[in-house]
């Protein structure tokens, strides 16, 4: 039989951690710039 | 020989020189605890996150995965936003505060943030962190134990004995310098493995990701939901049934049960520390972004790594070995003796951390306080590694009595995070937080976990939540009926919340 992930899945496994991966490098971007 | 474990030697002589050349190098305590606050943001970052994964990312985790499927990776998701939010909102304001007040350790920090004389802030966080830290550096050991017990087809408690030998002789030398070097090393190494390893193994299967979905969904399609439960029991027989009743999903309280693990972070001393140590508030962003990328990253891997394990071994009699088997079933033996070495890798750079922090808890809080004020800096490092060998010896008690990486980490998490989460949030971010209201609460969140995890485990509530949460709780009440803190407190916290002079 063909199985594939469910959506709760794939999307609370890569979602949260897509997210804080870019919040972070929003803020280390932002930090070098106030630094000039 | 063995190419494994020709590898696995190489390796370990490999930390314990660096442990050796640091042991010539250290001159101060300053240097033995804290690296002279002198750490740049790579290092720091991943010196953090190394510390943080023990042998719980590469054996228990993975396990808890392999064993109950795609649920059981929200402890995964509540860990990574946790460190993201650790080093949001902790990190900079507890660099530049610690440098304020001249604290090295954290209890130096509770007492000098609240000018506490009498020594009680002290002592209740040592006394905290001597037990807590005792009960995790045991689930390195059994993690040790693991890995020695299925490379070498030793006895588990000859294996422990080893783990223990290692470990033990590498932080006795070596001091934070040398920790975080080596974290530095270990941690490139851990996320290395938990990237290159479900990719192998999902290429030697064939098929890909959508046939590794088909194979565990003809297992049991529960596996793949992440909303479902599934048991597994090994000793019975029943691999992988769904349940408790078949349908049963998972309910709010097995769900923050598993997310408030990233509640833990605030309050771990052995990874905050590393913020104290780091060169300048500065450059924390840099460290931070490394940081959060490592832990996600490693998490997603290990994730993968329990789920592919399902569909790619056969069933395991102890589903913490199923890294341990994939690599040894799936890799030549030169590659599995590196990967080996990644979970050697992940035990010893949290419990070198780990036992850093707890020797400086005996060192500084008891023995210079209490008993001998004027020690020289070469009694307090003797007196330093003198504590590094009690803690290993009762972590090896600990360790010989049972239970899993998970269960034993899970219990030590819950202890320290409930006991000082609170009280460094509340004493970096609230003015008014007075000395008894964060000494009530350290003691509040300790003993609540420790009495729910022996009394009220049964609601299969994490013993965390109530902890934190009453401790939060104390800290308020106690610190707004008291008197408030003095001008110089006062004055001292304005100071920490902006950016320092030498910034």
């Amino acid at each position: 039989m063909e199985y594939g992930l469910p959506f709760i899945t794939w999307f609370w496994l890569f979602v949260p951690c897509a997210v804080i991966i870019g919040l972070s490098l929003i803020s280390l971007l932002n930090s070098g710039r106030s630094d000039q | 020989m063995n190419p494994t474990i020709v590898i696995l030697v190489l390796y370990i002589l490999g930390m314990l020189s660096i442990g050796y050349y640091f042991y010539k190098k250290n001159q101060s305590v300053d240097d033995y605890f804290l690296g002279g606050r002198s750490m740049n943001p790579y290092v720091t970052a991943l010196s953090a996150q190394a510390s943080d994964m023990s042998g719980w990312l590469l054996l228990g985790f993975p396990g808890a995965v392999y064993a109950g499927g795609f649920n059981a990776m929200w402890i995964g998701i509540g860990l990574a936003v946790g460190t993201y939010l650790n080093w949001q909102i902790t990190a900079k304001r507890l660099r530049r505060y610690t440098e304020v007040v001249d604290a090295i350790t954290l209890s130096d920090y509770f007492e000098n943030r609240f000018h506490d004389n009498s020594h009680a802030l002290r002592i209740v966080s040592a006394l905290a962190i001597l037990v807590f830290f005792t009960i995790y550096v045991s689930s390195g050991l059994v993690a040790g134990g693991l890995l020695f017990e299925s490379l070498l087809g030793i006895n588990f408690k000859i294996a422990v004995v080893l783990a223990v030998v290692i470990v033990g002789i590498y932080t006795f030398l070596g001091g934070y310098f040398a920790v975080c070097w080596t974290d530095f090393f270990q941690g490139s190494l851990m996320l290395i493995a938990l990237i290159v390893t479900p990719l192998v193994v999902v290429a030697a299967l064939g098929g890909g990701f959508g046939g590794l979905w088909n194979t565990i969904g003809d297992i049991n399609p529960d596996l793949l939901n992440a909303g479902e439960l599934v048991n597994y029991n090994f000793a019975e027989k029943v691999m992988w049934t769904s349940g408790p009743q078949p349908g049963d999903g998972i309910n709010f309280i097995g769900l923050i049960s598993l997310l408030a693990w990233g509640l833990g972070y605030f309050g771990m001393p052995h990874i905050i520390v590393r913020f104290m140590g780091i060169k300048s508030a500065r450059e924390i962003p840099v460290a931070r972004f490394v940081g959060v990328t490592w832990v996600a990253l490693s998490l997603i891997g290990a994730t993968l790594v329990g789920i592919i394990g399902i569909a790619a071994l056969d069933p395991l009699s102890n589903p913490e070995t199923v890294f341990l088997d994939l690599i040894n079933k799936y890799f030549n033996p030169w590659i599995a003796g590196i990967f080996m070495a990644a979970i050697l890798a992940a035990i010893m750079s949290t419990i070198d951390s780990q036992l850093l922090v707890a020797s400086s808890a005996l060192a500084e809080d008891f023995y210079k306080s209490f008993f001998k004020p004027d020690a020289s800096e070469k009694q307090l490092l003797v007196a330093s590694r003198i504590t590094v060998v009690i803690i290993t010896v009762l972590g090896f008690i600990l360790a010989l009595t049972g239970g899993s990486v998970m269960d034993i980490v899970s219990y030590a998490w819950a202890g320290l995070g409930a006991s000082f989460g609170p009280a460094i949030l509340f004493s970096l971010f609230w003015k008014k937080t007075s000395r008894n209201g964060v000494l009530a609460g350290i003691i509040t969140g300790g003993v609540v976990v420790v009495l729910w995890k022996n009394l009220l485990a049964f609601t299969g509530l994490y013993e965390i939540i109530p902890g934190f949460i009453l401790s939060a709780l104390v800290i308020f009440i106690v610190s707004s009926v008291g008197k408030g803190p003095s001008e110089e407190i006062l004055e001292e916290f304005e100071r920490a919340m902006k950016p320092l002079a030498n910034e």
